[in-house]
């Protein structure tokens, strides 16, 4: 009795294991049949395949963690007088397969309240058609406030600027504290904005996409990004208009700065200017005021124009053509010209 | 010959071998210079230009270049020419941009200023254009 029941339950077992082995069976009758076992590997490389080509597909979408493998602030050599140097060959570190519909990211603030990397797809369509707004209620990490004469004049003098990572012009982004770092002025106008200038213009005359990515690169738990790495590439031409990969020194020549904390102190000829008003630096230059009244002009005896002392055309010109006036009625008596660039 | 150069505040003209900019409205007021005189151009700049007859593309220009001829420098050091240049055609983009490679020849320090004009281009709020004659 107990022997018949044993082949009972060993017949109901086989039908069962039968049944099972029927119902699993997905491969076509011309390939041979594969083992449960077999079956499980090839679901499982199949759902690795398909969260590569998720990790894929997240490639081209906004990257929101350091993505370089190869850089490090160890590489860059010590700031030696220019503003910028070029990293990789000007190559960026980018992934294959960019994702050229327009998009912004930023990363949120570390546990110090740090701003991580900023990537953007950048079209007409991101850039702003509004001027900037005011950006003084942030206070990006290491924030201090305090001017030296060897920066600027009046608020031209403030060491720090609110520094957009992806700058205004570009995307609009403004008064987001995720876009925003404790940048020199030296960084932002020297550093930063003729790239942001390259980029902008391009992509209104052109109207073609540009992959773009600044990561501000910060020196152990240091509240002063040590600088920021700006990559950027277009993309219709695959990087044939645009194409760089530099890092940005976040310094200010004349003065140390403390990256620990954003303090500072003057070298030996710069001293602090006193807080004399209330203005807050802003995060880019603003249009140059009225001229004194007693402001030195230049004038270049070749050309007959007349320039603001700090007029750009001045330090191209040479010496042997310089004249200088004390008023603009003088130039003018002398038949000189006022300059179209810096308008005296 | 007659040069006709496009710079930045800085006097650049390229950044990693790429021009900084570009302006279509710019390259037109150039051919409207130009009129139907011969025009050099580096193999650098064909893209900026339509092939047309008088416009003719040759690395060397700087060499071949006659007096009546005028010539669009983007890729090319002039210092050497100076003699060979009459007048220049220097327009500035007011724009701040990135550069390596810069113009080497300033014609204000050299040359007599005869007029300037600025315009709207296509991308660039404010280009200046100065003609300077020797």
């Amino acid at each position: 009795m107990k022997l018949k029941f044993q082949r009972f339950l060993s017949a109901i077992l086989l039908a069962t294991l039968l049944l099972t082995g029927c119902a699993s069976e997905t491969t076509p009758k011309s390939e041979p049949k594969t083992s449960e076992v077999a079956q499980d590997k090839k679901t499982e490389n199949k759902k690795q395949e398909e969260q590569k080509t998720t990790q894929n597909k997240e490639a081209s979408t906004p990257v929101t963690t350091t993505p370089q493998t190869n850089f490090s602030l160890a590489s860059i050599p010590a700031y030696s007088g220019k503003p910028y140097v070029v990293v990789n060959d000007n190559k960026p570190f980018f992934p294959n397969n960019l994702n050229n519909k327009p998009f912004e990211s930023y990363s949120n603030l570390d546990s110090l309240g740090r701003c991580g990397v900023a990537t953007a797809c950048i079209t007409k369509a991101l850039m702003p058609t509004t001027k900037r707004g005011s950006i003084a209620d942030v206070k990006p990490s290491g924030w201090q406030t305090v001017r030296y004469e060897v920066v600027g004049k009046g608020s031209a003098g403030y060491l720090y600027n609110r520094c957009h990572l992806i700058g205004y012009q570009l995307t609009g982004e403004n008064a987001n504290v995720k876009n925003l770092i404790t940048g020199t002025r030296y960084l932002n106008i020297e550093g930063m904005l003729p790239f942001e200038n390259m980029v902008t213009d391009y992509i209104k005359e052109t109207n073609q996409p540009v992959y773009y990515r600044v990561t501000p690169v910060f020196d152990g738990n240091n509240l002063v990004a040590s600088g920021v790495l700006m990559e950027a590439k277009s993309l219709a031409d695959n990087g044939a208009s645009i194409l760089f990969n530099v890092f940005c020194y976040n310094v200010q020549p004349g003065v140390t700065i403390n990256y620990a904390n954003g303090t500072s102190s003057a070298t030996s000829s710069a001293q602090p200017s006193p807080q004399q008003n209330t203005q807050k630096a802003q995060s880019k230059p603003q249009p140059a005021q009225s001229t004194p009244v007693n402001a030195a002009y230049i004038g270049n005896k070749n050309t007959k124009k007349f320039h603001r002392s700090d007029c750009r055309m001045v330090t191209r010109m040479s010496p042997a053509n310089k004249v200088t006036f004390d008023n603009r009625d003088s130039a003018i008596s002398q038949g000189y010209n006022p300059c179209k660039i810096c308008n005296p | 010959m007659k040069i006709l150069c496009v710079i930045d505040d800085e006097g650049g003209l390229l950044f990693n071998h790429r021009r900084v900019s570009k302006d279509r409205i710019l390259i037109e007021k150039v051919l409207e210079i130009v009129g139907n005189d011969k025009l050099y151009i580096s193999s650098f700049s064909t893209s900026l230009f339509e092939n047309k007859d008088h416009i003719v593309v040759d690395d060397d220009y700087l060499e071949h270049a006659q007096d009546h001829d005028y010539c669009f420098v983007e890729d090319k050091k002039l210092l050497a020419y100076k003699d060979k240049i009459n007048m220049f055609y220097l327009f500035h983009w007011n724009r701040h941009y990135p550069s390596d490679f810069s113009l080497d020849y300033l014609p204000e320090n050299a040359m007599q200023l005869k007029d300037s004009m600025e315009f709207v281009g296509s991308s660039h709020d404010d280009i200046l254009l100065e003609v300077f004659e020797k």
